[in-house]
């Protein structure tokens, strides 16, 4: 670790410390119910996620790209926000999507494409997006889900802040750099939450921010409720104030299945104030293990799409050669284009 | 018959922005850092107030990016990338996050929005000015491409786009010739009979129509249709077919590089589905495949010479 990354580390805003005792003082501005309700999401979060990369390289699952080691900060993150507020992201999406209420059975339709997935078996794994949640689908294009979030903020809603998700790969990108350009030119009502890894070094989104003029706060990631805490603030000066902000989760990116640094401390932080006990936390886990079950299960007996979800939704208003091409693939199927189907020459 | 040279159509562009903008509050604006300077946006960000006309970034893939925030929560932007011409910066995020936004969701999301887009050669354009994007943009699956042209006025391109539900590349010819008579009610996907012909039929787009068009005067007494395809993707296969099918021969023109263009496409669609009629080879009439050289674009664009040329031939085969 460089000597600017450990000065960066240590200027980190923490509310609790490694083995969760609390470095504040007075009152949190977060509900200890809510807390428990991070550090629950979060284990779902993981234990979904774990289901998912065990099948990943399989014949259900090409690939699949888990929330390692961010989960409670993410959580943390989403449920620091107002709902009606659109949330544009680079990826690992599934802290945001169960935080925001979506069903654990909905993002393993979605992340292995079966018949029932809200795009019908085409969307990348974890890129689908959620309408009723705010989520809209994730960009794999490097600092595109800022640009995008920074372009919702111009519409300058009184209710909501438009948010964008980012992960250390988008900092090196031009449409990040534009993106906090423009948020700053134009006055955008949004806010750019960038999760970056402590083995990487710490404080470059924070630093790419103010060089462009922006309020920007470095938060320790593994911290949920600084966490939570300050995207929060953030938010409520986003809309209160118009102008937009960016904050810094460094996290610990452990690449095992165990429960992240965040989660960890969150929960020592729990059993501190006596709001999570073994058998609260035994109950949790089995709970969650019953959903993910249930909803692998689910995802199996869907199977996948059938040829029928090849056409369709690629325009509003498709043109008469292409409404034909549908007609004819929904009219014969395997025989599309064959003997039995006179009207569809030559389209084989 | 000789046609002075044009820029972009800027009275039509900025009525119809206008008209937008006026009409409808989902409609905004979205420049680079001198949109207000353009001929076809003056005046607008004074009328309207800087929520509905941005002046953003120089740089065409974050204007889209921007767009795309905008469109996915409800507004209709209309993206001015007319300043510049890097719209190959903007291939990334057009071809991953833009174009098949709606097939990847299955309908769920869509990101309508009109992007203005210069292309073709011009006078003095040359290798960096002289982009023909087409033959991009016509590959990414869910892009409209719409072109401009003489006859196809951009102003009534830009209600249809709106209009419609998609996103849309609207197509600016740097040289589309003298623009014709005003037209309204054009539809965003119907080639239009610019003129009626039993011989061949000359299918052009953008600046080529006003080529074709001369060309076709220049052949009489030869009876010659022209037809613009104004739709470049998807393109509108019913009025090429029925066309070629009336006058069995056709000569395609493009003020692009001859090869994997629009030309050839439809040279494709011709000998696919039209053959039967067909008494000659499809021919293209299309610039080098090269850039456009700084000092030689007569040269290097269809003139009406080359397009007699190729009416001989098809004519005499």
């Amino acid at each position: 670790m460089s000597r600017a990354s450990r000065t960066a580390e240590d200027a980190m805003i923490r509310l609790i410390d490694d083995r969760g005792a609390p470095l504040f003082e007075g009152r949190l501005g977060v509900s200890r119910t809510e807390l428990l309700e991070i550090h629950r999401v979060a284990a779902l979060t993981r234990a979904l996620e774990d289901a998912l990369s065990g099948l990943a390289g399989g014949p259900d699952l090409p690939w699949y790209v888990p929330a390692l080691g961010e989960d409670a900060a993410l959580v943390a993150a989403a449920t620091a926000l107002g709902f009606a507020d659109p949330v544009f992201s680079s990826g690992r999406m599934a802290p945001r999507a169960l935080a925001r209420g979506l069903a654990a059975a909905t993002w393993i339709h979605s992340a292995l494409g079966t018949s029932a997935s809200p795009s019908g078996g085409r969307e990348a794994p974890g890129f689908a997006g959620h309408p009723d949640e705010n989520l809209f689908p994730a960009s794999a294009t490097p600092g595109a889900a800022a640009l995008s979030a920074v372009g919702a903020g111009l519409a300058r809603s009184d209710d909501a802040v438009a948010v964008g998700v980012l992960g250390w790969g988008s900092l090196g990108s031009a449409a990040f750099a534009a993106a906090l350009d423009a948020a700053r030119r134009t006055s955008s009502r949004v806010l750019l939450v960038v999760v970056t890894s402590k083995s990487r070094g710490v404080g470059a989104a924070v630093a790419a921010a103010e060089t462009a003029g922006l309020s920007a706060a470095l938060i320790d990631g593994d911290d949920p409720v600084a966490v939570r805490d300050a995207v929060a603030a953030a938010r409520a000066r986003v809309r209160e104030e118009g102008r937009p902000e960016l904050v810094e989760l460094a996290c610990r990116r452990e690449m095992d299945r165990g429960p992240s640094a965040g989660r960890r401390r969150l929960a020592a932080f729990l059993e501190r104030e006596g709001a999570l006990g073994a058998e609260l936390a035994a109950e949790i886990d089995r709970a969650i293990r019953g959903e993910v079950a249930s909803a692998l299960a689910a995802a199996r007996a869907a199977g996948g799409p059938g040829p029928e979800a090849l056409h369709g939704e690629l325009r509003a208003r498709p043109s008469a050669e292409e409404r034909r091409v549908a007609d004819a693939f929904a009219r014969f199927g395997a025989e599309y284009g064959g003997a039995a189907d006179p009207d569809a020459r030559f389209l084989v | 018959m000789t046609r002075p040279a044009a820029t972009l159509p800027a009275d039509s562009l900025r009525s119809a922005l206008e008209r937008a903008l006026e009409g409808d509050e989902r409609v905004i604006l979205l420049g680079g850092p001198h949109l207000a300077e353009l001929p076809h946006a003056r005046g607008l960000a004074a009328r309207f107030d800087g929520d509905r006309v941005i002046e953003g970034p120089d740089d065409e893939a974050a204007l889209i990016g921007l767009a795309r925030g905008l469109a996915l929560t409800g507004r209709r932007p209309v993206v001015d990338l007319t300043a510049g011409d890097g719209i190959a910066r903007a291939f990334e995020t057009l071809a991953r996050d833009l174009a098949p936004l709606r097939y990847r969701s299955a309908g769920v999301f869509s990101a309508p929005m009109t992007l203005l887009v210069p292309q073709g050669s011009a006078p003095g354009a040359g290798p960096d000015l002289g982009a023909t994007p087409e033959s991009w943009l016509t590959t990414l699956p869910g892009l409209r491409v719409v072109c401009a042209s003489a006859a196809t006025a951009p102003g009534a391109l830009l209600e249809a786009s709106l209009d419609g539900g998609d996103p849309v590349a609207l197509l600016l010819p740097r040289d589309g010739g003298a623009p014709l008579a005003a037209d309204d009610g054009i539809a965003l996907d119907a080639a239009r009979v610019l003129r009626s012909g039993t011989e061949l039929t000359l299918i052009a787009y953008g600046g080529a129509v006003a080529t074709a068009l001369d060309a076709a005067d220049a052949a009489a007494p030869h009876a010659i249709e022209v037809l613009d395809l104004v739709s470049l993707a998807p393109i509108d296969a019913e009025t090429l077919l029925a066309s070629v099918a009336r006058t069995g021969r056709a000569v395609v023109l493009q003020d692009a590089p001859r090869s994997h263009g629009v030309a050839a496409e439809v040279a494709a669609l011709v000998a696919e589905r039209a053959i039967e009629y067909l008494e000659a080879p499809v021919l293209r009439v299309a610039a080098p495949d090269g850039p456009a050289p700084m000092r030689l674009e007569e040269n290097y664009r269809p003139d009406v010479a080359r397009v007699l040329r190729a009416i001989e031939q098809v004519l005499d085969f």
